[in-house]
């Protein structure tokens, strides 16, 4: 048996320092002008911007779709665009929000449709790309999502002989201009897309998905948490709802209608009074990113949303 | 849990480093146990409580069976456990297709039944526990077989998690014994079974993945599909199921030697197979073996007239169809098997000197005459395997429609091909490593290499099939069965 472990501990141990150097060689190649590596940028501006601050939570929508320089001109206080991607599941996103907020913070939150789904998990391999990215995203994992990033760990390592493989055969795509950390301006807001218009009319919305009223309650009850999360933190939270084409609000509108009549007897934070629905001319690529003129629209929806419900008043200190 | 996960891989030291660890052989069956559970409840855990209800039924019924010498009572017991496991398969795998059917039949005779509908969740690997069970009880039934009473040895030799979920299917008389017995640790066997795994890594990850995507494009698109694009589908279907099934057996088998256990083979190259009566020898061998011991042996089997033996024949392999799914598609795919293997199969005797040992025969290279029957055996599975892959008949006619039809020129063979250079690579790459060493019972058998060129290869290997792997490549196929 001792023979076995220690030729075992042996192979392993090679295969330990393959794994290392394919690291190396991914960190540098793929890794450093990830995607997901702008949410170590965000963490930064989280950490370096002092409350009272107005904190954006939720996935690429918001990443996509707000002007968080207008957004500070009409509250008077630094946003921090904590929107990135909804595969990372809305319970990651909800830890995060609820550990960033402080004192005074007012924090908006948007759920991409799919995330209003009581048990979503997100998309493993997402959340474990930001994981091997930024280790300390861990302290956001849900324990339910565990088994998910189990399961597909494998896929993880895979992707660095894989890029290695491409690299060998020169089809390693080089760094996005869109989808890329260096797409992200000092606030978290994706910009590489501003100079483009509507690529493919923002593709089909999933929309909300047909759920029993059960069931969005549950989600309701999981919002309710965060809002009461935030409240013992000494901030305060709203809810908007995420941009959908003018054309798919149409095709699930009673459905939206209900969702929307639910939220409005049961969430326990303002739901900001913002168009639920742009023409499909204003969607970048896919149905939750907006087009510049987009994000105009939805940016002065949202301040005018904030004033409705009356938080945006003058902020002592502000800027 | 799925074998090809970071879960499995983290699983399988810890029962392994756990197991060496405890003495005795209760011990260590009790640890297999709780793990094999586990295993299995990482699915669905009601999924648990359903296989240790069935094991129990069979259990008390195998103790009922040596308690008693009444012929009468023993058939009693025997057909209440075969009523209640076939009861359990048939309401979760079969409850659909039968109700469907007998609304369907009712409807020609003029009858209209209300439709009955229950969303029935299929526990996986359902068929395979319920065969192993079955066959312990029909051969303590038969006094082939001692029924035991040791309780944690049988709940461990039902639900032995390498082999649970899509087998080999044990018999209790193979496994039974390896659990009463006291496992030594042996590094050979050890080594030996992380080969296996290995190369049922590579299958599965590296083959079987991406053969699939190519045969799920095509086929997901039947209507526009070409013939030349139907045929190649097919063609990466059959290598996919091969690669797939066999990768499933090869983890399994050599997961189970890493705990000194060794498991029947399920798969010897059946692809070199010159007919398809000598195909279903070298394919799924645990499941072709059960069906010639517990259905065509007891109809009569080679005693019987040739008429009936037609007959039996056909019965068993239209069973052995059904056993696969719910669906007329495996019904037919089995009697068209059937058929296929009947000529050899009454006419055994005359066949039976050219039974050969190494498959597709001992000359290094195939003769001619060989590689005609190799191939038309081959042709014939890949025709058999458009019902397998497709969901209903009339899917599998315009497979077969589309094909006839072609176009067969250059252009549309050129864009069925194109972009496949890496999976025709993969192909023959395959066809060539298992023609090579079809005298063994996988390729890694390396024995004779200085070891610094043995782990390079099991490196490269390694790492080639965690780069060659799909993002969210498909569970095994047989976890539907």
């Amino acid at each position: 048996m001792r023979g076995f472990l220690r030729d075992l501990a042996v192979f392993l141990g090679l295969q330990a320092l393959v794994l290392a150097g394919l690291q190396g060689f991914y960190s540098r190649t793929v890794l450093g002008d990830h995607y997901l590596a702008a949410w170590r940028d965000k963490q930064a501006r989280l950490a370096s911007s002092p409350p009272p601050r107005l904190l954006l939570v939720g996935g690429s929508s918001l990443a996509f779709g707000v002007d968080s320089q207008t957004l500070e001109s009409a509250a008077r206080r630094p946003v921090v665009n904590l929107g990135l991607h909804a595969g990372l599941g809305a319970e990651f996103i909800l830890r995060q929000g609820e550990a960033a907020a402080r004192q005074g913070d007012l924090v908006v939150l948007t759920l991409e449709y799919p995330l209003l789904i009581p048990w979503d998990r997100g998309h493993a391999a997402t959340l474990l790309e930001l994981l091997a990215m930024s280790p300390d995203a861990a302290r956001f994992v849900a324990p339910r999502v565990l088994p998910s990033l189990l399961d597909e760990g494998l896929q993880l390592i895979g992707k660095r002989p894989r890029a290695l493989a491409l690299w060998a055969g020169g089809a390693l795509p080089g760094p996005g201009e869109i989808y890329a950390r260096s797409a992200f301006d000092g606030r978290g807001d994706a910009v590489g897309h501003l100079r483009l218009g509507s690529s493919d009319g923002g593709g089909r919305h999933g929309g909300l998905p047909p759920l029993p009223e059960e069931a969005l309650l549950e989600t309701i009850a999981r919002l309710n948490l965060f809002a009461s999360r935030v409240r013992d933190r000494g901030a305060r939270s709203a809810f908007a709802l995420a941009p959908v084409p003018d054309d798919d609000r149409q095709r699930q509108a009673a459905r939206l209608q209900a969702f929307v009549t639910l939220l409005r007897r049961e969430l326990g934070m303002p739901l900001l009074e913002v168009p639920l629905s742009y023409p499909r001319s204003e969607f970048f690529d896919t149905a939750y990113h907006l087009t510049a003129s987009g994000r105009r629209l939805r940016t002065q929806a949202l301040a005018e949303g904030l004033r409705g419900a009356g938080l945006l008043q003058p902020v002592d200190g502000g800027r | 849990m799925t074998f090809t996960t970071l879960t499995f891989l983290i699983f399988l030291p810890l029962v392994f480093a756990g197991h060496w660890t405890l003495r005795g052989s209760t011990a260590r069956n009790l640890l297999l146990l709780a793990a094999s559970y586990f295993f299995y409840g990482w699915w669905d855990p009601r999924f648990a409580v359903l296989m240790l209800g069935a094991s129990l039924v069979d259990f008390a019924a195998g103790l009922a069976l040596g308690a008693t010498r009444r012929p009468g009572l023993r058939r009693v017991i025997l057909l209440a456990s075969c009523v209640c496991s076939l009861g359990l398969l048939g309401f979760f795998k079969y409850f659909g297709f039968f109700a469907e059917n007998a609304q369907a039949l009712a409807a020609a005779f003029g009858v209209r039944l209300s439709p009955v509908t229950l969303h029935v969740v299929l526990p996986v690997g359902i068929s395979f526990y319920t065969f192993q069970t079955l066959s312990y009880v029909i051969d303590v039934y038969r006094g082939r077989l001692e029924p035991t009473r040791r309780l944690i040895e049988y709940l461990a030799y039902v639900s032995f998690f390498p082999q649970l979920v899509a087998g080999p299917i044990e018999r209790a008389g193979h496994l039974l014994p390896q659990f009463a017995s006291e496992r030594r640790f042996d590094p050979a066997e050890a080594v030996e079974g992380l080969r296996f795994a290995l190369w049922g890594f590579f299958k599965k990850l590296a083959l079987a993945d991406n053969f699939g995507a190519l045969a799920d494009a095509t086929y997901g698109g039947l209507a526009s599909a070409s013939g030349p694009a139907l045929a190649l589908a097919t063609l990466a279907f059959s290598l996919q199921i091969y690669c797939d099934f066999s990768a499933y057996s090869d983890i399994a088998t050599g997961t189970a030697r890493l705990f000194g256990i060794r498991l029947m083979r399920n798969f010897a190259h059946p692809y070199f197979s010159q007919s398809v009566a000598e195909f279903w020898r070298r394919w799924h061998i645990s499941l072709s073996s059960w069906f010639a011991d517990y259905v065509y042996v007891p109809l009569g089997g080679r005693r019987a007239t040739l008429p009936r033996r037609a007959a039996n024949v056909m019965a068993t392999f239209a069973l052995s169809g059904l056993w696969h799914g719910a669906s007329w598609n495996f019904v037919v795919w089995g009697v068209l098997n059937g058929l296929a293997v009947l000529p050899e199969t009454l006419g055994e005797a005359r066949h039976k000197g050219r039974a050969n040992a190494t498959p597709g025969g001992e000359a290094d290279g195939p003769r001619p005459a060989t590689l005609l029957r190799v191939g038309a055996t081959f042709a014939f599975t890949c025709v058999a395997w458009v019902l397998f892959r497709t969901r209903s008949l009339g899917d599998a006619g315009l497979v077969f429609a589309g094909v006839i039809r072609g176009p067969w020129d250059r252009a549309s063979l050129a864009a069925a091909f194109s972009g496949q250079g890496l999976l025709v690579a993969l192909a023959m790459g395959l066809l060539l490593v298992e023609w090579l060493t079809r005298r063994h019972a996988h390729p890694l058998q390396l024995a004779g290499w200085p070891r610094p060129l043995r782990w390079a290869t099991y490196t490269l290997l390694a790492w080639v099939t965690l780069a060659l792997a799909r993002e969210g490549g498909g569970p095994f196929i047989y976890f539907q069965f």
